[in-house]
């Protein structure tokens, strides 16, 4: 088998963990496993990885009850994620299977992406996530076309207007799933929505916090 | 604008009617259009929100964008040109060998043919090509000169500029995007040529035997497409492989500078710290090959010394001031392996035995040493644990080459 990334072969290691039982197999080799940092302690809220405490960003009151980041979003990240997202390797996306926890709560609403960005794009990288968690997708969200978050500063993002939309009404526990959180402001915005409309918590899942 | 490429819808500008163009589909037959990829595990499927259906792509070339089975690939039709007399500004001279060469490259331009040229490390390939291209310019043609390397098209580039000062020429190497004016010389890594379609009339590889071109169908693939059905292709190399049989070839067996190839001595593997003699010692700079990218650091922290390879973020200004003598030593993978020019080192091989130095390799290594008239001898070692074929064979073809170039 070939690494999904450089296309490397893959040599699966047997030990006695999975001599017996197979686990998950990864479709990284080893060298791009280790190129990842998985977070391992953070802000208890965020998961901010350069914090240990609640950090600034989420002692204010917000829908968003948590968030959690499996990965730190380092030049190894930036460089998969130029290649996954804006490049749009889609395939990708199986190379996170490695990093994702085995179960979830919550019914799965991706964030949305504008109808512009999605003809752009050809695809919605956090529906690619959501697939890969193998939960239903649920399409609670719209998004108002604007300008890529990744271009602005922190104090735009807060300030813009929200752009989500609620489609219907929901009830239950709910999950967000996107690609990074950077300052979570989307996050919370779509949770605001969701908030408002029925849902009885709000948590979040992201694969990369930066 | 854009002439002789393919683009991709969105790479298509505003002004550009797509519907006049020809439109070809992304991917025929599980072979994908711009980069001749044919290999099952690098296509891949995903859900495509335009036409609701899950579409095949391409993923080895997805760095330039990405190629669909449902969207087309656009051509552009290449515009003719028109001929520059009198481009050549260089005012060298070429020795007997050059010469003789040189005017094969020219009469093969001429008649659009094929021609093998192997001319051993430090023999002035770039020189010779000159007097074939001033020629192809004279007449209106578009020129490619395509290496493997990106280093050797960065070091290419401002020689060419030198040579014909008067010649808009582009280079083009990795992350650049879609060549939006026209030149008549294009400086390209095999790779790039992928963009473009019949747009060159004469094609020039360089180190046609270096990886990854050597053993990639789908660059050789890319190459003959990029070139115009009648064009000339000439195939550089110092080492040439047993591929390359049925072309015209020619040979050059001495170095520019008529001093013979140094070769290489075999030493026993020390450790690397106390044995490796002289660091600091000598006008001579120092290039350490390393076999592999772990190798290359450890034995570089060791020296407490840079080393570049191909992951290196600030590769080229390491390798400016290596040649700007700025830096004594340098400890490399095998990135600066060909077609890389150091005036006046010492090459010393770490673990030459090992699987990524083959005969080439080992040849073209060699001949970074001496390339220069004022100091044409280098001191070329390869160090290792016990010999191996490769190594032998080439010592041998080193000498081999140094006998033919003195008998005649």
């Amino acid at each position: 088998m070939k690494c999904v990334y450089c296309f490397q072969p893959v040599h699966p290691k047997t030990d006695w963990s999975n001599a017996f039982l197979p686990g998950r197999p990864s479709r990284l080799c080893e060298e791009c496993v280790n190129g990842f940092e998985v977070i391992t302690k953070g802000c208890p809220r965020c998961c901010n990885p350069r914090y240990s405490e609640t950090c600034p960003d989420c002692r204010e009151d917000s829908a968003l009850i948590s968030n959690t980041s499996l990965l730190f979003y380092n030049d190894f990240a930036k460089e998969w994620m130029a290649r996954f997202k804006y490049r749009g390797d889609y395939e990708l996306i199986a190379s996170m299977s490695v990093f994702l926890p085995p179960f979830v709560r919550g019914r799965a609403v991706p964030i949305p992406l504008s109808d512009v960005r999605l003809a752009e794009r050809g695809f919605n990288q956090a529906e690619a996530i959501t697939e890969l968690l193998m939960k239903r997708p649920r399409p609670y969200l719209k998004r108002s076309h604007s300008e890529k978050q990744a271009k602005k500063s922190k104090q735009e993002r807060k300030r813009g207007a929200n752009p989500f939309l609620p489609v219907q009404k929901v009830r239950g526990d709910l999950l967000l799933v996107d690609d990074i959180y950077t300052t979570g402001t989307t996050m919370k915005q779509a949770a605001a929505v969701l908030k408002e409309n029925g849902a009885d918590s709000v948590r979040g899942l992201t694969l990369f916090h930066s | 604008m854009f002439s002789g490429q393919w683009l991709l819808k969105q790479e298509l500008p505003d002004y550009i009617d797509s519907s006049a163009l020809p439109a070809h589909p992304g991917i025929i037959r599980r072979q994908c259009r711009r980069c001749g990829n044919k290999v099952r595990y690098k296509f891949a499927r995903f859900p495509h929100a335009a036409c609701g259906r899950k579409c095949l792509y391409c993923r080895n070339c997805i760095l330039m964008g990405r190629v669909t089975s449902c969207e087309s690939l656009y051509e552009m039709p290449s515009s003719s040109q028109l001929p520059f007399p009198d481009t050549l500004k260089w005012n060298g001279t070429l020795t007997r060998h050059q010469q003789q060469a040189a005017d094969e490259i020219k009469n093969t331009v001429l008649g659009r043919g094929q021609l093998l040229v192997h001319a051993v490390c430090g023999a002035g390939k770039t020189e010779m090509i000159f007097p074939g291209i001033e020629a192809a310019l004279a007449r209106g043609d578009r020129v490619c000169i395509a290496t493997p390397r990106a280093d050797v098209v960065r070091e290419l580039y401002p020689r060419i500029r030198q040579a014909f000062p008067g010649v808009p020429a582009a280079a083009l190497y990795g992350g650049h995007s879609a060549q939006v004016t026209y030149t008549p010389v294009v400086l390209s890594t095999t790779h790039q040529l992928c963009r473009y379609k019949q747009a060159f009339d004469v094609l020039i590889i360089d180190e046609v035997d270096a990886f990854p071109y050597h053993n990639d169908t789908s660059l050789q693939w890319t190459a003959r497409e990029a070139a115009k059905p009648d064009a000339a292709i000439i195939h550089l190399t110092a080492t040439p492989g047993r591929k390359q049989k049925n072309i015209p070839k020619v040979f050059v067996p001495v170095r520019y500078h008529g001093h013979p190839l140094p070769v290489p001595a075999f030493h026993l593997f020390p450790r690397i710290k106390t044995k490796l003699p002289h660091i600091e010692a000598g006008d001579r700079q120092l290039l350490i090959f390393a076999p592999t990218i772990s190798r290359a650091e450890t034995i570089a922290e060791e020296l407490r010394v840079p080393f570049v390879h191909s992951d290196t973020p600030e590769r080229e200004e390491v390798i400016d001031a290596f040649r700007n003598r700025k830096i004594h030593t340098l400890v490399t993978t095998t990135i600066l392996e060909r077609g890389v020019t150091f005036p006046s080192v010492d090459v010393y091989v770490i673990d030459a035995g090992h699987d990524v130095f083959d005969e080439a390799a080992l040849v073209q290594i060699a001949g970074r040493a001496g390339r220069s008239a004022d100091d044409p001898d280098g001191d070329v070692r390869f160090y290792m644990e016990g010999k191996t074929d490769a190594v032998i064979e080439a010592r041998d073809a080193i000498k081999k080459m140094n006998k033919r170039g003195y008998v005649t």
